[in-house]
């Protein structure tokens, strides 16, 4: 589902961000991120989003070739993709219900559909009780499950999450850990960078480890 | 029927990537056009003083200009002979019979560069004297018409002045010809100051309308500021640019529509500030001369250049921003 090729990412200040990554990540597989900060996990996840391109090297998502794909087709490949970030960016001037909605606007879904999706979605993360709120009145940890069920709202096949449990105490991360689960165990391929190696230990599936820009394992598949 | 199509969902892997028909992406393309156009005026109410600002500039932008042309116009319609057709009077000896005026007529208008011939008879032009200067009921003391008939010669556009002055001098030789006047050069003076204040006014539209182009623009990029992050995480959930570019498009939209309006209002304000004083003025002269005010034409193109300008701006502001949230 998601293949790096001797991918380089190198910026105009000369700093290496990454440098010969390869691995390979199968559909509906779960894999975990990890690496100091600084190693290249948001670098990584940048290229997966099309936020940068790589410098060299060929990224494959979904059998399509990312240096291939215009600027005007971006939008349309970001639909495919839900990404959880670690502080939610989420907007605080409408309810849960709207930044849930947003992506399936975005979309052009009709309107009764949405309500539909959306609730879905948020029962999906226990929450189908505060769609009215807005997103300052809800605790860090409902927050993140906001962030989450707008990524997965328009059921992507991949989900990408960027420490997505950074500012959460190790009860509502593991909380979060087993959504993720929940999401892989349906078939959505999910890749999530994160330094907490504990939790990554806890739930025991393939990780991948960033050094300077470098995988130094789990590049291969079945390790 | 098509709703219950509306979705064709094609599941691979267990996660379902969805296909939306036509008809739904037409109907949400819609809503977002309705739903734009109508948060982009909430916002614009909610500072007022912002929104009263960008439109004055717009407003002024667009009456300056106007006015010159307005102004130009009006001078154009003052000189009715000097509209920048060269033109000669032709005197006839007062003996002439009606016959020969007419042979005349017809062989000066055989001659190439001659646009049109009109005769002015006698009685024409006293009627037209005493209506003029306001001599009503003097002439009747007069015993006989003191005027003779008169062809007036209008010429095509870009008769040079020295080919009217050759045409001068041969029909001062022709039979029954009293004598030739020329005003050609009070005509090509007022011509070439007329074009130059065309130009002026050109080049005036040109400056202002830059200056309110970055006005618009700059006004846009702090609301673009403002919605920072609605941006960003937009874009990152598949928003095209056309998607994030329409609410900012509706704002100049708005925008350019107060300013349009403004600049009606402002050149109303201007037409009526001076009308009273041209009315007073053609009095004096005993002149029907009335002043030209604003058409419905001008009136449209000035909210349709407004809208442009408005729409414009802000298609620049978000161009750039979009620009820098590529990927590189």
């Amino acid at each position: 589902m998601i293949e790096f090729h001797s991918v380089a990412k190198h910026y105009p200040n000369g700093y290496e961000a990454l440098a010969h990554v390869n691995f390979e990540i199968a559909s509906g597989e779960m894999t975990f991120l990890t690496g100091h900060s600084g190693a290249g996990k948001s670098t990584l996840l940048k290229l997966l989003m099309l936020m940068e391109r790589p410098t060299l090297g060929k990224i494959v998502v979904a059998g399509q070739e990312l240096n291939k794909l215009g600027t005007s087709r971006i939008p349309y490949y970001r639909r495919h993709i839900g990404v959880v970030f670690q502080d939610h960016q989420l907007l605080t001037d409408r309810t849960v219900f709207d930044n849930v909605a947003l992506p399936l606007r975005i979309c052009g879904f009709p309107e009764r559909d949405i309500g539909r999706r959306v609730r879905a979605a948020l029962d999906k993360v226990g929450l189908l009780e505060r769609e009215q709120y807005y997103p300052i009145a809800l605790s860090g940890g409902e927050q993140q499950r906001v962030g989450i069920a707008r990524a997965v709202v328009n059921k992507p096949p991949i989900l990408l999450a960027d420490e997505p449990t950074g500012n959460l105490d190790p009860d509502l991360s593991a909380e979060i850990m087993r959504i993720f689960e929940d999401f892989s165990q349906v078939g959505v391929t999910v890749l999530i960078a994160t330094h907490d190696l504990d939790l990554v230990t806890r739930f025991g599936h393939r990780e991948i480890v960033l050094r300077r820009g470098r995988v130094i394992r789990g590049g291969e598949r079945g390790m | 029927m098509a709703k219950s199509n509306a979705r064709n969902e094609k599941t691979t892997r267990g996660a379902s990537a969805t296909t939306i028909s036509w008809r739904a992406l037409l109907d949400a393309w819609i809503a977002h056009h309705r739903d734009s156009a109508r948060d982009s005026l909430t916002r614009q109410r909610r500072a007022p003083l912002q929104h009263f600002l960008t439109a004055m500039v717009i407003g002024i932008t667009l009456a300056l200009p106007a006015l010159f042309t307005i102004a130009i116009d009006n001078l154009q319609q003052l000189g009715e002979r000097w509209d920048g057709a060269p033109r000669l009077s032709v005197f006839l000896q007062r003996t002439v019979t009606a016959d020969e005026i007419q042979q005349l007529q017809h062989s000066l208008h055989q001659q190439a560069s001659v646009n049109a011939v009109t005769l002015i008879t006698p009685e024409q032009g006293l009627a037209a004297f005493e209506k003029n200067a306001g001599l009503s009921g003097t002439m009747e003391l007069l015993e006989e018409n003191p005027l003779p008939p008169l062809l007036l010669v209008e010429f095509k556009n870009g008769t040079s002045v020295d080919a009217l002055h050759d045409v001068q001098t041969d029909w001062q030789q022709l039979p029954h010809v009293d004598k030739v006047q020329a005003d050609m050069e009070w005509v090509q003076k007022l011509f070439r100051m007329m074009q130059l204040g065309e130009r002026i006014t050109i080049a005036l539209a040109a400056l202002l309308g830059l200056g309110a182009l970055l006005s618009v623009g700059n006004t846009i990029r702090l609301a673009i500021e403002n919605r920072r992050s609605e941006i960003v995480v937009a874009k990152l959930v598949g928003a095209t640019d056309a998607f994030v570019r329409r609410p900012f498009l509706y704002s100049g939209f708005w925008f350019g529509l107060s300013g349009g309006i403004v600049a009606v209002l402002l050149v109303i304000a201007g037409y009526y500030s001076v009308i009273s004083q041209v009315a007073e003025l053609a009095a004096l002269y005993h002149s029907d001369f009335a002043l030209r005010g604003l058409n419905i034409a001008t009136a449209a193109s000035l909210l349709f250049v407004g809208i442009a300008l408005g729409m414009l701006g802000a298609w620049l502001a978000v161009g750039q921003h979009l620009h820098d949230m590529r990927p590189r």
